[in-house]
């Protein structure tokens, strides 16, 4: 056993003095393999001087441009349309900036702008310009939307160039890529040219509005309106259904799209043809002689946008007038406010001339049956309500209507009140007649709405209560 | 024990030779000198203004160009246009800081340097909420006032400036008492029944008739008070006492009350007669116009 013993002992010495050999060695090694194995540097410069690069760098690139930047905004993807922009970054943070958003914007006004850092570069328009129109409480168009504005944003993170030199941006709150392009000497006078197209856009010469899409002797029509003020247009193609039996055809519900200007025109974001086809991207330039915004598809196919001047799909709702078992009268007032936007501002304006020679309240009634007109107040020659027959006569797609003289001699218009009241009965009895529409039940009455509107003239109409 | 001594001197040593060596690596340089910019901004002519009119007497800063972190990001609002900024700071230095300043000369000296909110930041737009009000400003801690509508103000309209001045009033009676609370409990036994969240449901005059000097008065104790102060110092006493006058009772005499106890608030907590301060402020309306 102390043999053993004694053996065991030296092996275990000799062991002893092996560790002490190898494990210095090998701590050396592991210290030194420690060092070999450090992370690979990445970034050659610390994080707050690249920071400070790259502010530098997007604040002289944005000033090299000599005539600045250009781009088109939309800042909500589905609930507006296009604002067009020109920035000029001059030195110590003075931009001059313009815009179509308004004909106060379309000339280069002074603001300031910072590039910093946020989440990643950030260019940010420090004050107030054009652009933050579209960030105003105060102004907030979009239906359901109190407060937010256009849903715009003034603060862009950059995301760097593309092979054309564009600047990448996203907007800092919507995440909303927008693209800076290179302006040209003509880019702030474009603007302008761009402006005037929303006048020929807005102001319609007639009710009827039409987005109609021709090839060869197919003619397919959409009616369009501007449901609110964002650059967007609302379409809604003619579609035909059953009722009670009948084939008819009536307007789908139809959808919203962002439109934008150009010097040429106008364009919009996507429209649905008759075939169902969808097309995006679509630049329509105005045709002066046509006075409508015209696009040609590669297929050969014509798109216009503009007035029409008859209803896309015929009226008759003066069958329900005319007929004793559903019509008493219709009613007309002046200013009401459940039918604000039906009568146009042109029926309004000569209107107004009559209640100005004492129609009150101003209010005409427009008998069916009985046939005449009866507007109160005081304007007859005996101080009371001027009334007059009137002939109806059903066109098929419209209604004339002719007059027949004063009711009784004390129903005759005052001759100090006659131009007036001349002008307006003229319209109403003009020989092109009017084309008549029941609306249905369209306000909180339970009345139902019949408009007017002068066939030789679609931008005047007028809307009535009916009365059975 | 010789043998175990060796081992570990000779362990200690390697140790030591590792640590050296891994220290002698050739690591990240330190960049030289601070990374920091400390670069002082460079001021524009406004920029100068708001420092000699506001900075540097009053310690106050005047933040008039976007800043992310001190507005409301769900809000859709807009920094002030460059020369709305000084008439409207005018207003403010000759409406609020001047008069405070002069008649707590004596009782309260430097009360705006001590009590004025270290930040006011303008804001150019109006501030319309989902409901459709309007927030004219926000008082935030007693550091910072948040002033709307800049853009808006239209310094030769009485109405418009006393719109405007009325925001900074109140905002300002807010943080003065967050310095020095008032007696709110006492306060709100005058009209218990009255205070209600959907205040902008009332009208003026029906809420005058049951005690509150204006429809937002009725959103809380904290803001009535605020209404009350900021109300007096809109007008001359005797126009004030006109228009309490005017009130039916028992609205004339709830808000007669409240009247009180915001007098004694100013005078025991400010060393400030409020009417004093009420007649300084209309004087300068008057200079301004």
């Amino acid at each position: 056993m102390a043999l053993k013993n004694n053996g065991m002992k030296r092996i275990t010495n000799s062991m002893r003095q092996l560790a002490g050999l190898c494990l210095p060695v090998m701590l050396i090694f592991f210290a030194l393999s420690c060092q070999e194995d450090k992370i690979e540097k990445v970034f050659d410069k610390p994080a707050i001087e690249r920071s400070r690069e790259s502010i530098n760098a997007l604040r002289e690139k944005l000033q090299s441009s000599e005539f600045g930047w250009k781009t088109y905004y939309k800042p909500s993807k589905n609930e507006t349309g296009y604002y067009q922009f020109v920035f000029r970054f001059l030195k110590d943070s003075v931009v001059e900036m313009a815009s179509d958003f308004s004909a106060a914007d379309l000339t280069l006004r002074k603001s300031e702008y910072s590039v910093l850092q946020g989440s990643t570069t950030k260019l940010s328009f420090s004050t107030f310009g054009a652009i933050h129109k579209l960030s105003d409480s105060n102004y907030s168009p979009i239906p359901g939307e109190e407060g937010a504005g256009l849903k715009g944003d003034f603060e862009f993170l950059y995301y760097g160039q593309t092979d054309e030199g564009d600047f990448i941006f996203r907007t800092h709150r919507t995440q909303v890529t927008v693209i800076f392009k290179q302006a040209t000497a003509s880019s702030v006078s474009d603007l302008t040219l761009s402006y005037n197209n929303i006048e020929k856009l807005t102001d319609a010469k007639s009710v009827y509005r039409a987005l109609e899409e021709s090839n060869g002797s197919n003619v397919s029509k959409s009616s369009f309106d501007l449901p609110y003020e964002a650059r967007v247009i609302k379409i809604r193609p003619v579609v035909e259904t059953t009722i009670d039996g009948k084939m008819v055809q009536v307007f789908d519900e139809g959808y919203i799209t962002g439109y934008g200007l150009t010097p040429a025109g106008i364009f919009l974001d996507s429209i649905k043809r008759g075939n169902g086809d969808i097309v995006r991207n679509l630049y329509f330039n105005f045709n002066e002689d046509e006075k409508r915004f015209v696009a040609t598809l590669a297929d050969g196919s014509r798109l216009a946008i503009g007035d029409l001047f008859a209803p896309i799909i015929p009226v008759d709702g003066q069958k329900f007038f005319l007929d004793p078992a559903l019509t008493s009268y219709v009613l007309f007032r002046y200013k009401d406010a459940e039918l604000v936007g039906l009568t146009t501002p042109a029926f309004e304006a000569i209107f107004a001339k009559v209640v100005a020679i004492g129609v009150a309240p101003p209010r005409f009634v427009m008998y069916s049956q009985n046939e005449y007109i009866d507007l109160p107040g005081t304007a007859s020659v005996a101080n009371s309500n001027v009334r007059e027959w009137l002939l109806y006569e059903d066109k098929g797609d419209h209604i004339v209507i002719t007059r027949d003289g004063f009711t009784d001699a004390n129903s005759v218009v005052k001759p100090a009140n006659a131009a007036a009241y001349e002008e307006f009965i003229n319209l109403l009895t003009d020989p092109e007649g009017f084309y008549v529409e029941n609306l249905g039940v369209a306000t909180n009455y339970t009345n139902l709405v019949f408009t007017f509107t002068s066939v030789k003239n679609p931008s005047i109409r007028f809307a009535t209560y009916h009365v059975r | 024990m010789n043998t175990i001594n060796n081992t570990l001197r000779i362990w200690i040593t390697v140790v030591i030779l590792a640590f050296l060596i891994a220290g002698c690596s050739d690591d990240d340089k330190v960049s030289p000198g601070s990374n920091l910019d400390t670069t002082p901004p460079v001021r524009n002519q406004l920029d100068t203004w708001i420092y000699d009119n506001f900075t540097k007497p009053y310690n106050i800063e005047v933040i008039y160009r976007w800043s992310e972190s001190l507005i409301d990001q769900n809000r859709f609002l807009y920094p002030p246009t460059l020369d709305s900024i000084q008439p409207a700071l005018n207003v403010v230095k000759k409406l609020w800081i001047e008069p405070y300043s002069s008649v707590a000369e004596q009782g309260y000296p430097y009360i705006i340097q001590k009590t004025a909110p270290r930040q006011i930041v303008l804001v150019g737009g109006r501030n319309v909420n989902q409901s459709g009000t309007i927030t004219l400003g926000l008082a935030e801690t007693g550091k910072r006032i948040i002033l709307f509508e800049i853009d808006l103000l239209d310094k030769g309209d009485k109405p418009s400036i006393i719109q405007f001045i009325h925001t900074i009033q109140h905002e300002y009676v807010h943080i003065l008492n967050q310095t020095k609370p008032f007696d709110e409990e006492t306060y709100g036994q005058i009209t218990p029944e009255g205070y209600t969240a959907q205040w902008y449901n009332e009208t003026t005059e029906g809420s005058r008739e049951e005690g509150f000097i204006t429809a937002y008065s009725r959103a809380s104790e904290g803001e009535d008070f605020a209404e009350m102060a900021s109300t007096m110092l809109e007008m001359s006493r005797s126009e004030w006492d006109d228009l309490i006058d005017s009130i039916p009772e028992p609205g004339a005499s709830k808000i007669r009350q409240k009247e009180q106890i915001v007098v004694d608030y100013y005078k025991s907590e400010y060393n400030i007669d409020l009417y004093e301060l009420q007649e300084t402020v209309n004087q300068a309306m008057l200079k301004l116009l």
